[in-house]
């Protein structure tokens, strides 16, 4: 627990997490006013299922800032050295991290929610709600994984961003092959979005919890298993 | 001083006068002023935070004073003419990008100053990098960032050396070398203006020695006057500076 | 002074890493879902991350400090860092901007539209421009590639009607970041 809460000090004391929570907010509920116009059964959790900068933000900070170099003044070291230093079990550090991270990113996609929904108005409805809070943790837990992997946060923040442009490239590919109606982000918002612009798949909200779960849990174990081995 | 320049003057008097640094309410530097001369090596001796590389970085025109002036051979460094060649300089670190060679580094300073290809190669032995100049600098040791500094210092064989701390990070052989490369450089009439905290060190290499603490000059003049009374020159340092919390 | 910079451009792998990715993507987009330069609208964020990373590359190891001992004169030193940016950034935008019009040619016989490649090419190349001065007022390649791209891909289709046409928006927007960044770049400490 000490690990996961010196995480938590890590990310709260990160200029870019507090940018990153401002987005949060701003980014869904933003959508939200300018949307105003426009009905529908999914008002609300449309701009909530593409206002996950923030969160994709979160989770990228959380890991790239361990391998951002420091100034030269500083003596040019990464932060993860000193990290691993203080907590020398591989797993553990990261399983503390990623903790952290959900910490941070369900209070967070709370208050967004709560925010877009007051601006639009809607009729609340828990179990939607509740898949909101699941996509936003568990988009954070993909960006996170991902930039485990790559050890360098540009790649996985300019994909991923792009990907929650109201187009999105996964979107695309759907009407290539049904498939992609599988890749986390496509699945995971079934979780709260009735209808997905002209699908010709129906995935119940349960099967779309379930495949992101499985995308995430993936990817986690993954990054572990290759965090665990390669040298810091 | 001086009446007309004597045959094979390199010029390269560095004149800092009055200056006064403010970052954020707290006054850095409070009107500091001293001169460093050709033939000379000038040890700028101060504990960490007395405002010496606030000081170099504003006459390198990398930060601006809100009052006073640097001046290299009476011009601010941003207004020379062909800066690489008059001033070199070796601040903390290696000055390079990570995921550049090290030779790829010089080749860009040396292109800025339209220094030929083949000074990259001299620099490069002459601080006995060549054999890791085709690695990332990424991969290069403390010592070796400390050397290419040095290299890209030395590209355009400049008349001023400005270097901050250059003896951190080097091990017994790296200082024994930079030590004497100071000297000779001063030898052949060029100036060398240096940084540091580590008294010991620099007793044997320097002529002239001006003492800063909390940003203020707490005495100048050549090693003998201010070492004065005292035993050495490390006494006569803590004896000005005590008080300072190191 | 611009092949100072440009050499600096050119041995920096991230760079190369960058382009290829970008024209890779591009290429696989074009085949997998669409036709002519519709996938620029996704393979402009590699442009993005060139622009951003020359300036904010500066801030890494500390090279601020030797660029600007080595050409002191800073807006000069940034002008001929963004020309040479432009010197390589204009052939990659055209082969980029080519690419999935070719391909649909190929494969479609769809005739290759010139002046769209011609606009989508200096679209490009502009948006490389902005997104260099942007990393020049952040010092900060993360915080600079998601501004921008949290601005055109997420912002951006939600205020387009407001707008007016991508290139002119970008033809003005370009001088305008270009000269704040020259004047925040002369004035503060490096």
């Amino acid at each position: 627990m000490r690990a996961v809460r010196a995480e938590l000090s890590k990310l709260s004391t990160l200029p870019s997490v507090w940018l990153a929570a401002l987005l949060a907010v701003v980014v869904p509920t933003g959508i939200a006013l300018l949307n105003r116009g426009v009905a529908g059964p999914d008002r609300g959790y449309q701009e909530l299922a593409f206002g996950v900068m923030g969160v994709i933000v979160l989770g990228v900070v959380a890991v790239s800032s361990e391998y951002l170099a420091e100034s030269a003044d500083s003596g040019g070291g990464r932060q993860l050295t000193t990290s691993l230093a203080a907590v020398p079990s591989r797993l553990r550090f990261l399983a503390a991290k990623a903790l952290a991270v959900v910490l941070v990113a369900v209070p967070l996609a709370f208050t967004a929610a709560a925010a877009t929904m007051g601006v639009v108005q809607a009729r609340l409805d828990a179990g939607r709600l509740a898949g909101v809070v699941c996509y936003w943790t568990y988009t954070a837990l993909l960006a996170f994984a991902i930039t485990v992997l790559l050890r360098h946060g540009i790649v996985p923040l300019t994909v991923l961003l792009v990907n929650t442009s109201v187009v999105s490239v996964t979107f695309l590919l759907t009407k290539v092959t049904p498939l992609a109606n599988y890749f986390p982000d496509m699945a995971g918002v079934r979780m709260f979005v009735g209808k997905v612009a002209n699908d010709d798949v129906s995935i119940s909200p349960l099967v779309g919890l379930l495949v992101m779960s499985a995308w995430v849990a993936g990817l986690l174990v993954l990054a572990g298993a290759v965090f665990a081995r390669r040298d810091a | 001083m001086w009446s007309g320049r004597p045959a094979g003057w390199l010029g390269g008097v560095i004149t800092i006068d009055g200056l006064v640094k403010r970052r954020g309410g707290k006054e850095i530097l409070a009107g500091i002023g001293f001169e460093a001369r050709p033939g000379r090596v000038t040890g700028f001796l101060g504990p960490n935070g007395a405002g010496k590389s606030s000081t170099l970085r504003i006459l390198l025109g990398l930060d601006r004073a809100q009052a006073g002036t640097a001046l290299v051979d009476g011009v601010p460094y941003p207004a020379l003419p062909d800066p690489v060649r008059t001033v070199g300089a070796v601040l903390d670190g290696s000055g390079a990008h990570r995921s550049r060679t090290g030779r790829a580094h010089l080749r860009w300073v040396a292109r800025s100053a339209g220094l030929p290809p083949a000074r990259v190669e001299e620099v490069l032995t002459l601080v006995g990098l060549a054999d890791a100049a085709g690695k990332r600098v990424g991969g290069y040791s403390l010592g070796m960032g400390r050397r290419l500094a040095l290299a890209t210092a030395l590209l355009g064989d400049p008349s001023v050396l400005v270097l901050d701390e250059p003896l951190n990070g080097l091990d017994p052989e790296g200082i024994r070398f930079v030590r004497t490369f100071l000297r000779d450089r001063a030898q052949s009439g060029r100036t060398v203006l240096l940084s540091s905290h580590l008294m010991g060190e620099l007793a044997e290499t320097v002529d002239d020695v001006v003492v800063i603490d909390h940003g203020r000059i707490v005495a100048k003049g050549t090693l003998a006057e201010v070492t004065g009374a005292h035993r050495n020159l490390e006494d006569a340092f803590f004896a000005l500076t005590s008080g300072s919390g190191r | 002074m611009i092949r100072a910079e440009l050499s600096k451009l050119v041995s920096l792998p991230a760079t190369w890493t960058t382009l290829a990715w970008t024209l890779a993507a591009n290429v696989l987009l074009t085949f997998v879902i669409a036709v002519g330069d519709a996938p620029v609208a996704y393979s402009r964020a590699g442009f993005i991350v060139l622009g951003v990373l020359a300036t904010c590359s500066e801030y890494t190891g500390g090279q601020i400090r030797t660029t600007l001992t080595a050409m002191p004169r800073r807006v000069r030193q940034l002008a001929a860092q963004h020309a040479a940016l432009a010197v390589v950034t204009l052939p990659a935008s055209l082969v980029v901007a080519l690419s999935g019009p070719l391909i649909t040619m190929v494969v479609a016989g769809t005739p290759v539209a010139l002046w769209q490649v011609a606009e989508t090419t200096a679209y490009l190349t502009l948006l490389t421009l902005v997104s260099a001065a942007v990393g020049v007022l952040l010092r900060h390649t993360l915080a600079g590639v998601g501004l921008l791209l949290g601005c055109l891909f997420v912002a951006a289709p939600f205020v387009h009607e407001y707008l007016p046409d991508d290139l002119v928006t970008l033809v003005v927007s370009t001088p305008v970041l270009l000269i704040v960044a020259a004047l925040a770049y002369r004035r503060r400490d490096a």
